[in-house]
Formats: C-alpha cells, structure tokens, sequence
C-alpha cells in the first residue's frame, strides 16, 4: 500500500471562543518526514491549532486527518491510538511536578506495559540523547534550569519514538544560546527518529534552522507558505512586516495607551 | 426589573454549576469501573488521605469529646440527670461530630491540596501532557482520588468515633469524677450500631464530596495563580457547605422515624 502523501491534513477548520473567532478555515497540508514552522503574533491561533490536532480541543468545523484517518469527532479510544503516534514538547515544558526526571521521561513507556527498570533504561538513554546524564534522572523537576526542562520535556516527546512531534515555542523563555542547543537538539532529534514536526514560534532564527516550509498564520488562516529560502522574499506585506518586527505595516496590533 | 433579572441569571448560573457537578460526578464514577485502573496512585491517595489526616482529625476528635462531656455535664447537673453524659456523648461522637467534624478538617487539608494540585497541573499544561501521552486525565487524576475518599473517610471516622468517645471518658472518670466502669458500661450500653453506621454511611458521602468538589474546582481551574487560589477557596467552601447539607439530609433519611 501506498504511504499516504499528507502525515497531517488540516482542512477548513473553524474554532472560536464565545464571539472570538480563532479559526477561520484554517488549512495545512504536512507531508510525511517534512518540519514545517508555523508563525504568527501572539493570539493569533497557533497554540489553538495544536490543541486542535491533539484532540485537546474540537473543532466547530472542518477536518483534521492523520495518516489519511480523520479525527475530529473519533471515539476516544481512537484518539488514544493517534495520539500514540504523537509527541509534544509544551511551551514549559509541562512535567508532572509529582514524579522524577526518569518518571517523566518514560511515562508514555510505563502506560504500554514496560516494566520500571526497562522504562527507566530507556528513559536515561533518552536523556543521554538530548544531552542530559544520568545524574539527573532521580531528580524532582523544580531542581531544573529552564533549558533543562526544556531538554527533559524533549526527551518526553521523543521517548516512544512518535512518528508526529509537535513542539510549542521551544526557544521561548531561554537565552540565545540555550535556545540555539535545543534548536538543533530538535533538528538532530527529528533527522534521527525521521518523525514529521510542527513547530509553533516566533523565533525567525529558530525557524530558520528547524523548518522545511515556514507557515504564517493571520486572522486564523495561512496567508502564506513556503521554503525557509523563500520567506525573506515572500512578497507577502504581513510575513515582511513580521519578519522584520516593524511595527508599521498591514498587522496592527491591539496595544493599550 | 433589573433586580429580577439579576435573580434569574443567578439561579441559572447556579442550576448549570450544579449540572457541571452532576456530569463530573457521572463521569468520575464512570471512569472508576473501566479500565485501566492505577493501583499505584489510589495506594499513595489513601495514605495520604487516611493516614496523614489522622493527626488532624484525632486532635479534633478528642478534643470535642472533652468539650462535650464538659458541656453536658454543667448542662445535666441542673437537673441531676449527670449520668446522661456518657449516652449524650457517644451518641453525638458516632452520629454527628466525628462525621462532620472530620469531613469539615479533612475537607480543609484535603480537599484544598487536591483543588491546588490539579489546577497547577491544569495552568501548567500538565492535565494536556497527561492527554497527548494517551492517558486519560480523569482516569489518573480524578478515579484514584475519588476511590481512596470513598474508602478512608468512614476508616478516619471510625478511628474518630473511638478517640472522641475516649475525650469524653477522660474529662469524665479523670476530672468530672465518674467511675470508669460505669461510664463505659453506659456508653456501650446506649450505643447502638445505627448510630456507628450512620456515621460511616456519612463519612463516605462526605468523603465523595471533598474529592469532587477539590478535583472538579482544580480541574476547571484557569487564569495561573490567582485561578488556582480561587479554585482551592471554592474546593473548601463548597465541599464544607455540601458537607453540612448532607449531613441534616442524611441525617433526616436515618432518624427521622426514630423516637
């Protein structure tokens, strides 16, 4: 059989919050093995079109398939199984405060039926892969840095090997250098397990290194897509005015006197 | 007018909070008969709510048994009825004041940790990370606190009723002058297993509370710190009012018919 061209195919998607509309039809079209980054000011939807594709939040319309099988509206046993496919890396991190590093790390692991001591071989190795050793592995994650928990919420995301991994600004909240380890722990991540990304940031150097095909997202929609060589010419006023982060230009943002 | 409004939109408001409830109730005990079930954490629950609430609700306990023995006994000595002390006292240990009184300390210890631990899980992304690793966060976070309220609040109670009725037995043989024999002899001679029973049956309807109210407030907790805080406060408040509507309710179905 065929492998199906789209990992993940976002159709016409439309989610709002009472009056406030986020999605306005939103389409994105991932093929298998592509990191594509999505970018756009703050509210505009990016976190919210994750959400969607996690199945943490229902769309009102529109259709969000994965390997060709749709899942809005599936059981939640499906959703269990696609889910399985899917790592996710939160903007901090999201780690269970209750349980230790290597806890964290094999979570996923422990739910299918590995024993502790293999989750936990596996949890180290994980960490071994994004840097960290194995000292830290019975630690509590309030003793970690920012960048470190950064580094364990990715070692999380990639331990059961996913084939899809979404990251939520992965760079936010570090410094240049810190976020310039984890971009390419990211890109060495993904080139070694060959799982599709969607990376939502703002962070232009970020998407440079990590990205495919750069997507900007405005008003909830894609207004515009294309290869990371491409953005700086895009002949896009709103991906120019972005990029640049002038604050003259077609994106007027809602700023209190 | 407006003020007619303002009542109709309360009451609607307070009929959909009660329907939220209701569902999240279902729901809980839904989950807590499907697999998969986590044996691990209903385990660390039960200690925590049973074994570390012991201190708090032994302390109370005892010390309203004195205080009742006190009490009474300044009350029956006007009618020289002194010997009604052990009956007035075992009675309202097992019917009333261990149930409610532990129910109420636990609810303050318990029942605000749980709202504050699941609304840090839930404004930290926690509850969507326990999702996205194909975990049921109701199933983890909800059953296995639900199961071990169920089953640790009558065992608190239990242990509440023998430690109140002993308050009662030391400010009474050791400062009131009874003899021991006979106090205990009239406690367990007027005790009756309804009265203990009653106060079990409670203990579990209370102990249900608290975990709904503290997971339901912490799980729809929103907006950081301050969400949580607002979140642990409503999990006490409402989970403390409960507690007393339930206990007349409950109260009324046991004793109403009794003379």
């Amino acid at each position: 059989m065929d492998e199906p061209q789209s990992k993940i195919r976002i159709n016409e998607v439309r989610k709002s919050f009472g009056t406030k509309v986020v999605l306005d039809g939103l389409s994105l079209d991932i093929k298998k093995g592509e990191s594509v980054v999505v970018i756009g000011g703050s509210g505009v939807g990016k976190s919210v079109m994750l959400k969607c594709i996690l199945g943490l939040l229902i769309p009102e319309s529109g259709s969000i398939a994965i390997d060709d099988q749709e899942t809005v509206g599936i059981s939640q046993n499906d959703r269990d199984r696609i889910n399985d496919k899917v790592g996710m890396l939160f903007q901090g991190a999201a780690l269970f405060d209750s349980q230790s590093v290597w806890e964290n790390v094999s979570f996923g692991l422990m739910t299918k039926n590995h024993s502790q001591s293999e989750a936990r071989e596996i949890a180290i190795a994980t960490l071994a892969r994004v840097g960290l050793s194995a000292d830290i592995a019975d630690k509590n994650p309030a003793e970690l840095s920012s960048g470190m928990k950064k580094r364990v919420g990715l070692a999380r995301a990639i331990a059961s090997n996913p084939e899809i991994i979404l990251f939520d600004e992965p760079t936010t909240g570090l410094d240049p250098i810190m976020g310039d380890i984890i971009n390419d722990l990211i890109v060495r991540c993904v080139a070694e397990t060959g799982a599709t990304t969607v990376t939502i940031t703002h962070d232009m150097q970020s998407a440079h290194k990590i990205a495919d095909r750069i997507a900007m997202i405005f008003q909830g929609k894609i207004i515009w897509i294309g290869g990371t060589d491409e953005i700086n010419d895009s002949g896009n006023e709103y991906v120019d005015q972005f990029i640049q982060g002038r604050t003259d230009g077609p994106i007027q943002m809602a700023v209190r006197s | 007018m407006k003020f007619l409004q303002r009542i109709g939109a309360l009451t609607f408001a307070f009929l959909a909070t009660v329907g939220r409830i209701s569902r999240f109730t279902a729901t809980a005990f839904s989950h807590a008969v499907r697999p998969p079930f986590y044996p691990r954490i209903i385990g660390q629950q039960m200690i925590e709510i049973g074994f570390f609430s012991l201190p708090v609700v032994g302390l109370t306990a005892v010390f309203a048994g004195m205080v009742l023995a006190l009490q009474s006994f300044t009350g029956f000595s006007r009618f020289n009825a002194e010997g009604a002390v052990a009956n007035v006292v075992v009675i309202s240990i097992t019917r009333e004041l261990g149930p409610v009184l532990a129910g109420l300390m636990v609810s303050g210890r318990i029942g605000a940790s749980m709202a504050a631990e699941i609304g840090t899980m839930r404004v930290t992304e926690q509850v969507d990370a326990l999702t996205t690793l194909s975990t049921n966060p109701f199933k983890y976070l909800v059953v296995p606190r639900l199961i071990a309220g169920l089953a640790m609040l009558p065992l608190l109670v239990f242990v509440a009723d023998i430690i109140g009725v002993l308050g009662g037995y030391l400010v009474s043989v050791f400062s009131l002058g009874f003899n021991a024999a006979n106090y205990l002899q009239s406690t367990f001679d007027f005790m009756e297993p309804l009265d203990v029973v009653s106060g079990l049956v409670k203990a579990a309807v209370f102990g249900m509370i608290i975990v709904i109210m503290g997971c339901y407030h912490g799980y729809h907790s929103q907006g950081g710190a301050q969400g949580v805080g607002k979140a642990t406060t409503n999990a006490v408040v409402s989970s403390s009012i409960l507690i007393l509507f339930f206990d007349f309710f409950l109260t009324g179905i046991f004793f109403a018919t009794d003379g």
